[in-house]
């Protein structure tokens, strides 16, 4: 442990003495290494070892927030006396903040890397890169822009609280992105994804990336030389875990975040469908259930504790179609009278908890994919994706496939170009009527805050069939 | 300042004997930010931060780290890169960095009045405005922030730079649906518009309520600043050469061509007095410039760094970023005609005050959708006629370009949650936009 835990408890100190009345203090030691591979060119190889503090304090029910990488006593004095005084400035506005409080817990804990991410040499990572760009140059596709990013961060955090809350945790990961443009005669078309966990460079190993984005470009380049337009009026989509993620982090996941219920996103990353009054409303169809869970081992949104001292638990954002439960903060459980459960996350020390998503699913059903695409009669599968989006209230989305096939009689057929769903919320869980077996959880990196505190999570579940919709 | 120079220095003098080439930055970063939301303050939010990056060629190798603010630090940090270059493999592209001494228009950027403003009544009045024109709830943020930037590279460049930089950025929420979202970038106190910016926040909110819908199609839009200076943003991203390499510009190829309607002039002048991202010099110490990307439509070339303008026979356009090269200062020219005139050639057509989540289906060639938010106003015979919702832009960016019809003759600094690099745009209008809808 390189963070210096006295530190911590000074900057502590400091903050009651002043007045605070709630404060809590992020001490964190980032570890980072990341390597860039474009069109067959290393551009550039980082590293960087970065130590700083975030300081909130709770003053006459105003928050305030400050940070630092100078972590002399003078500098946490500076830093601490900046929180209290611009959070006193503030509290003539007569705030009414409240904090919801949470038991203390003394605690440790660390993701152990089968292997460790300092004992895989730069060039090896870098050659990883250089593995991939050999597979995909040996499908013989015509690729001329190819990028690659590898990265790996050791986060080392202790946390601090005026409740007496101790928590040090130490969590690698490892982040792999790639963006692909190809050519097929006068089309082209572009691939990208993102790979990541909460582990050492065995996930790396495990993502399998040669093979897998090869495999990829090779379907694709199928789809673009032979791909016709999707079939016209209303038809049965079956789409893979990678659309059905998406589709959770974005409408089943983003408007049960309790900070964009109460509006404190409004000018940032938006607001909700949802009110408060919407818990048990029957969204969706029966066969759909979500959770939110930052405990699954080696996930990319893992933790055990959030970054307000709370302990982590599974949380059931949607049960078989009823809303049933928020992202919350100490402030949001306050401002709706409801418990905390430990969903308050910040990307780094120089950014405030906010309620996020951790790993967020659409729970398995009991069919298989196959029986999914075997009852339609006219429709697509949808694999993966390019294009998509969603308006700030969680409602109007869009989601444009990339490799795609026809559906008929219950059968695979030829590619298609392009589908579209666009769809609302509504219109789109009520028209899921099978979940698949075939869980996967894939990593994304989930925007939000103001600073932009760029997060990793998950986001996944299995194929879903979403019946009787119209293609774009 | 003082302790970040002696650490570049530091950093300078032990990287001396192992890099080609090297360029250390320092900077000192206080910024001072109070967050609002439902008429109150949601959190104030102060960083004092000290950054030493460090770029080297190290035999070839490109490298890049922060060090932490002591000389340990920074004794490891080179100890990482100099191991680092060891262990991974040469950049065949890269081509050095520029060539000092220079000498450095000063530009105005600095406003010392901005240094411990009373944020807090600056919000407070603001949220006041909106109330007293009768919206429900204002949110938003008003942030300053004061820079101190020096550097020093192994090609005869050391630099000192300052800068002060606002931003506020406020949403009124109306009744039955209502929303308006405005903001202001500054460099000086004396520029700072809060009032008439959440004045117009709110009477957007107000207009925008109750909204209806409308029918998917082809629509000319008429985009105000904040639409506007996001998309532009993508274009002038897409006229970085590292875009181009990388697959994430529809600008490739078209340098010499037509790729905007006359009406489309952009440029890059990081020289400006009180330009909202304006600076004396650019990473790697090259003295910035101004540079045309687009003028009356045609493509004149890419933003480049010393190493990619080498590799391309070109100048530097003074644009590093020395990995990838970014646009800086970027302007979209303001045209003759003010919002009403413009809007009066709009027989049927769409009033767009914000657009987010803007994604490409396909960036070389520009397919791509971004939603309008907040208010959005169905336009006839040059009057808003109603307000509507639930639509969605799906069009080609590249097309749009060219069926750009006019730009206002009201020009404005925009910074925005998306936006964090600002830039100075009128508002524009496009000729025949594809919208969509979402099924329901």
């Amino acid at each position: 442990m390189a963070v210096d835990f006295d530190s911590a408890e000074f900057a502590l100190e400091s903050a009651l003495k002043q007045g605070a009345k709630f404060a809590d203090i992020r001490l964190e030691r980032s570890v980072y290494n990341g390597f860039l591979l474009k069109n067959g060119i290393p551009e550039v190889s980082a590293f960087d070892d970065s130590t700083g503090m975030g300081i909130r304090v709770f003053i006459n029910r105003t928050v305030g927030f400050s940070a630092t990488n100078n972590l002399s006593r003078d500098g946490i004095r500076n830093a601490v006396n900046w929180a209290i005084k611009d959070a006193k400035s503030c509290s003539r506005l007569k705030n009414s903040i409240s904090l919801t409080k949470a038991k203390p817990h003394i605690d440790k804990y660390k993701v152990v890397q089968k292997t460790n991410l300092e004992d895989i040499s730069p060039r090896e990572k870098l050659n990883e890169l250089f593995e991939i760009d050999k597979a995909i140059l040996s499908t013989n596709a015509k690729a001329p822009a190819r990028y690659f990013s590898l990265s790996d961060t050791i986060n080392e955090k202790y946390y601090v609280n005026s409740e007496g809350s101790r928590i040090f945790s130490e969590v690698p990961r490892v982040n792999f992105y790639y963006f692909i443009t190809l050519i097929e005669g006068r089309k082209s078309s572009q691939r990208y994804w993102q790979y990541g966990k909460a582990a050492g460079f065995e996930a790396v190993r495990e993502f399998d990336l040669p093979n897998t984005l090869s495999a990829d470009i090779v379907n694709l380049r199928k789809n673009m030389k032979k791909g016709v337009s999707p079939p016209k009026g209303k038809i049965d989509a079956v789409v893979g875990p990678q659309i059905t993620g998406i589709i959770v982090h974005e409408s089943g996941g983003h408007p049960y975040e309790a900070d964009r219920i109460l509006g404190r996103e409004a000018a940032q990353a938006g607001e909700s469908f949802i009110t408060e009054e919407s818990t048990g409303l029957q969204i969706g169809s029966n066969a759909v259930s979500i959770t939110d869970d930052p405990t699954i081992p080696n996930s990319f949104g893992f933790y055990l504790y959030d970054d307000e001292g709370a302990k982590a638990e599974t949380k059931q954002l949607m049960n078989e179609g009823r809303i049933s439960g928020f992202l919350h903060s100490r402030e949001t459980s306050a401002a709706m009278k409801m418990p905390i459960n430990a969903s308050a996350r910040a990307n780094s020390y120089d950014r405030e908890a906010i309620p996020r998503m951790s790993n967020t699913a659409i729970a398995p059903g009991d069919f298989t994919e196959e029986e999914l695409i075997e009852d339609v009669r006219k429709g697509v599968y949808i694999k993966n994706f390019t294009e998509w989006n969603i308006d700030d209230k969680r409602v109007n989305q869009k989601y444009v496939g990339a490799e795609a096939y026809a559906i008929r009689n219950g059968r695979l057929e030829e590619p298609v170009l392009s589908p579209t769903i666009e769809i609302t919320t509504h219109a789109l869980y009520k028209a899921i009527d099978a979940v698949a077996n075939n869980m996967e959880y894939h990593a994304g990196t989930c925007g939000k805050g103001e600073p932009m505190q760029a997060l990793p999570v998950w986001f996944g579940g299995p194929s879903i069939r979403i019946k009787g919709i119209k293609l774009k | 300042m003082n302790k970040a120079i002696e650490l570049a220095e530091y950093a300078s003098k032990r990287l001396k004997p192992l890099a080609g080439d090297f360029a250390i930055s320092a900077e000192e970063r206080n910024q001072s930010q109070i967050k609002f939301s439902n008429n109150k303050i949601s959190t104030s939010q102060r960083w004092i931060v000290t950054t030493i990056g460090i770029f080297a060629s190290i035999n070839k190798r490109t490298l890049a780290t922060n060090a932490g603010i002591d000389r340990k630090s920074v004794d490891k940090a080179i100890g990482m890169l100099e191991k680092l270059s060891r262990s991974v493999s040469e950049n065949r592209e890269y081509r050095g960095i520029a060539e000092g001494p220079f000498k450095y228009r000063e530009t105005e950027s600095f406003d010392k009045k901005m240094i411990d403003l009373d944020l807090c009544g600056y919000v407070e009045d603001s949220i006041n405005t909106c109330l007293a024109k009768g919206v429900k709830r204002a949110s938003g943020i008003f942030d300053t922030t004061a820079s101190y930037y020096y550097l020093l590279t192994s090609n005869n460049v050391e630099a000192n730079d300052k800068s002060t930089k606002a931003y506020f950025s406020i949403r009124a929420l109306a009744e039955n649906d209502g929303s308006g979202h405005c903001v202001f970038a500054s460099r000086r106190t004396e520029d700072f518009r809060h009032a008439e910016t959440a004045e117009n926040a709110a009477e957007t909110a107000l207009l925008s309520q109750n909204p209806g819908t409308l029918k998917q199609g082809k629509y000319d839009i008429f985009f105000e600043h904040l639409p506007t200076a996001n998309l532009m943003e993508h274009v002038a991203n897409s006229a970085s050469i590292f875009s181009v390499e990388a697959g994430l510009s529809f600008l490739g190829g078209k340098v010499g061509k037509k790729v905007g309607s006359d009406t489309f002039t952009m440029i890059d002048d990081a020289t400006a007095d009180w330009g909202i991202n304006s600076r004396k010099f650019d990473e790697e110490g090259a003295p910035t410039r101004k540079t045309n990307i687009i003028d009356k439509g045609v493509m004149k070339g890419y933003l480049h760094n010393t190493s990619t303008a080498k590799k391309y026979k070109t100048r530097t356009t003074a644009n590093a970023g020395i990995i990838s090269p970014r646009p800086i200062n970027v302007m979209l020219q303001k045209g003759n005609l003010n919002k009403d005139e413009i809007l009066g050639k709009i027989k049927k057509g769409l009033l767009v005050t914000n657009i987010w989540y803007t994604r490409f289906q396909n960036h070389t060639t520009g397919d791509f959708s971004t939603i309008p938010r907040d208010g959005l106003f169905l336009i006839e015979n040059g009057r808003i006629k109603k307000a509507v919702k639930g639509l969605r832009i799906s069009d080609n960016l590249a097309g749009m370009l060219k069926r750009a019809a006019a730009s206002s003759n009201d020009s404005r600094s925009i910074m925005s949650w998306e936006l964090e690099n600002p830039i100075t745009v009128p508002q524009i209008h496009i000729k025949d936009v594809t919208i969509t809808r979402s099924e329901e």
